[in-house]
């Protein structure tokens, strides 16, 4: 579970997040969107406890990110926007690396490596370099790293940047799943149509501030007020999410 | 925690064999040029060449000449002689190391007190080698002045005697022979018996005492520190790869954190060093024929020491801003010391005031330390010092890397 109470960062005199809070239950996948520089990876990197939150508090499954660290990250499994991992090695030793990281050994270890690699379809190519591999199989091996050790809680950050659509319908499958093991997911995204196919409620934040929150449907009605508005016939998230940031484009 | 990340990047530099390849192969191809150079591991200490043109003849000129053939300066210097012409047309083509050009009237000249000069023209496709002429020379003129100071006035008696044989008499035969007494009695009782008594504390080992000295063995152990400055260089980038690889970051918000990651690159460098310094010391020994010793001691030794200079080389990288920016300051650092510290240019083959110098630099230190294993020399206090010098300060500069490293690449405080 992921609790944001009034979320505050600054960047010297810069307010990157102002005052967010949001709360995702267990088995729920949470979509976080806005466009660049909203704050949304601000937001996860408190949440993750990479920055310290200028004001507010960030509680993963009841430990307080700053103060009690250690227990709130290892309830956290994070996918980074960017890949993390080693392309020099193999899949299964980054695998391998990344779960000691997270404390596995032994047996433990290597009965989780194994159906893992064979989750996100790499365990054909398990021993060669991940240089080798495309961009589609980078990007499930950087999701298979953040399920390695199997946490309660998913922070993903543009997870399907970049993928082609056979791999990002794999790779959507298994937030699913996870959510429904009863993972709290907290995904963000520029795709919309991926996140109303995905998610199951939503904030869209901007500037550094929720301007709209609730599920598909919550969202959708005030999209559709906003529709007839504008005349607009069909609405959808997308629709919405523009109508809210506007057009201007953005660093 | 330190073991798995030793491991992985153990893989990581094992998948990239062209690179652990060309770290050994650098040094091992300067060592082959060096061989080359200096005609196999049995070759002698290099001699300059130095042409003598005499154009006085004189008492003093002999005397110079004659000096060269003496003592330790006749291994160091072979002399021939030649007209002035010649001597020129020696020195430009590079056949000799240097010519050196005695004036006519040079032996009168210092017998009358004047400054006399000597003109030394030196082959300039040498470099150490006319150096060493050129210190020898400075050597002898400082000889010559003090000798000229004590015994000026029987020596120009003794030559006015030679030009005049009528005038050879008793009494000033007594009055040059107290002349030279005279100073040699006042120095008699610093001289004779010395104040100062050498003694032999410890004999040489049988292989130190049957060794020669050829240049490739005192070039070889510098190798090793050349080794370890220009991989430890290398291996050292490998912090920002962490950084650019976003590996850092992701580590961060792992339960262990970023705790220990540098203290493990400095070691996995430490096992990598220790590894081409087996192999170094392997192919000079059994390749190359260079006569060393407990040479698996020596490559562990290196590798220890070699710990400290990693550290700093790691702290250097996360110091600078960017990856270029570390690879440039530590370039800036590695050079000087390369060539300053002995792995260039052996103290053997230094002036007092250069290898002085080099002793004071960390790789010189650690090089000394290194020749005295390697040439099965005595294992005195000063080895252990060093090595437990470079692991202690060595860590202390891990801790400092590490929390440069949380500045740099997460902002932290």
């Amino acid at each position: 579970m992921i609790e944001v109470e009034r979320l505050t960062k600054m960047y010297g005199d810069r307010l990157a997040v102002d005052g967010v809070s949001f709360t995702v239950r267990p088995g729920q996948i949470f979509g976080l969107l806005g466009p660049n520089g909203a704050g949304k990876t601000t937001t996860i990197s408190c949440l993750s406890g990479l920055l310290h939150p200028t004001s507010g508090t960030v509680r993963i499954n009841g430990h307080d990110v700053i103060h009690d660290g250690v227990k709130a990250r290892a309830s956290i499994g994070v996918v980074p926007q960017e890949l993390a991992i080693y392309p020099e090695i193999s899949a299964r030793q980054n695998l391998e690396y990344w779960g000691a990281v997270q404390g596995l050994s032994g047996a433990e270890l290597r009965d989780r490596i194994d159906p893992l690699l064979e989750r996100v379809g790499l365990a054909g190519r398990a021993k060669e370099p991940v240089k080798s591999y495309s961009g589609g199989m980078k990007r499930r091996l950087n999701i298979a790293v953040g399920l390695i050790h199997d946490p309660k809680v998913l922070l993903m950050d543009e997870p399907t940047v970049g993928v082609d659509p056979q791999s990002r319908t794999h790779i959507l499958g298994l937030i699913r799943e996870r959510a429904e093991a009863g993972v709290a997911v907290l995904y963000t995204t520029h795709y919309m149509g991926e996140a109303e196919t995905l998610c199951d409620q939503f904030a869209i934040i901007d500037h550094g501030k929720v301007i709209a929150e609730g599920n598909l449907e919550q969202l959708l009605e005030r999209a559709g007020n906003v529709i007839q508005r504008a005349s607009v016939p069909e609405p959808s998230l997308e629709r919405l999410f523009i109508h809210l940031t506007g057009t201007e484009l953005r660093e | 925690m330190i073991l798995d990340f030793i491991k992985k990047d153990l893989q990581r530099h094992a998948r990239d064999p062209v690179a652990l390849i060309l770290w050994a192969a650098i040094p091992l191809v300067v060592a082959i040029l060096m061989r080359a150079a200096f005609g196999g591991s049995g070759g002698h200490v290099p001699q300059a060449s130095l042409v003598i043109a005499d154009q006085d003849g004189s008492f003093a000129s002999q005397f110079l000449r004659g000096a060269f053939g003496q003592g330790p300066l006749a291994e160091l210097v072979v002399v021939s002689e030649a007209d002035s012409a010649h001597a020129v047309s020696l020195a430009a083509d590079g056949k000799v190391s240097a010519a050196l050009f005695i004036p006519r009237g040079f032996g009168s000249d210092y017998l009358a007190g004047k400054t006399p000069t000597l003109t030394l023209l030196k082959n300039p496709s040498e470099t150490i080698l006319p150096g060493i002429v050129e210190e020898a020379i400075a050597v002898l003129a400082d000889g010559g002045f003090y000798l000229r100071e004590l015994f000026g006035r029987p020596i120009r008696t003794i030559r006015g005697l030679s030009d005049a044989a009528d005038a050879r008499t008793d009494s000033v035969s007594n009055e040059i022979t107290s002349e030279i007494q005279l100073p040699f009695q006042k120095a008699s009782p610093y001289l004779f018996p010395p104040v100062v008594r050498v003694g032999t504390l410890q004999e040489a080992s049988g292989a130190a005492q049957t060794r020669t000295f050829g240049f490739l063995t005192l070039f070889f152990p510098g190798i090793l520190t050349m080794s370890m400055l220009f991989v430890g260089q290398a291996l050292a980038v490998d912090v920002w790869s962490e950084h650019k690889l976003g590996t850092f970051r992701r580590l961060e918000v792992s339960p262990r954190g970023t705790r220990g990651l540098v203290l493990a690159k400095v070691l996995t460098s430490t096992l990598v060093l220790w590894m081409i310094f087996e192999i170094l010391l392997m192919v000079g020994r059994y390749l190359f024929r260079v006569e060393l010793e407990r040479i698996h001691l020596a490559a562990l030794y290196a590798a220890v020491c070699g710990f400290g200079v990693l550290a700093a080389l790691h702290l250097v990288m996360v110091l600078a801003r960017t990856e270029n920016g570390g690879t440039v300051l530590c370039s800036l650092i590695v050079m000087p010391l390369v060539f300053l510290g002995g792995s260039f240019f052996p103290f053997e083959t230094l002036s007092p005031t250069m290898r002085a110098v080099g002793l004071a630099t960390p790789n010189g230190q650690i090089l000394v330390q290194i020749k005295r294993i390697a040439f099965g020399d005595p294992l005195t206090p000063a080895v252990w010092i060093t090595a437990l010098g470079c692991v202690v300060v060595g860590s202390i500069i891990v801790w400092l890397a590490s929390l440069q490293a949380r500045r740099r690449f997460l902002g932290a405080s």
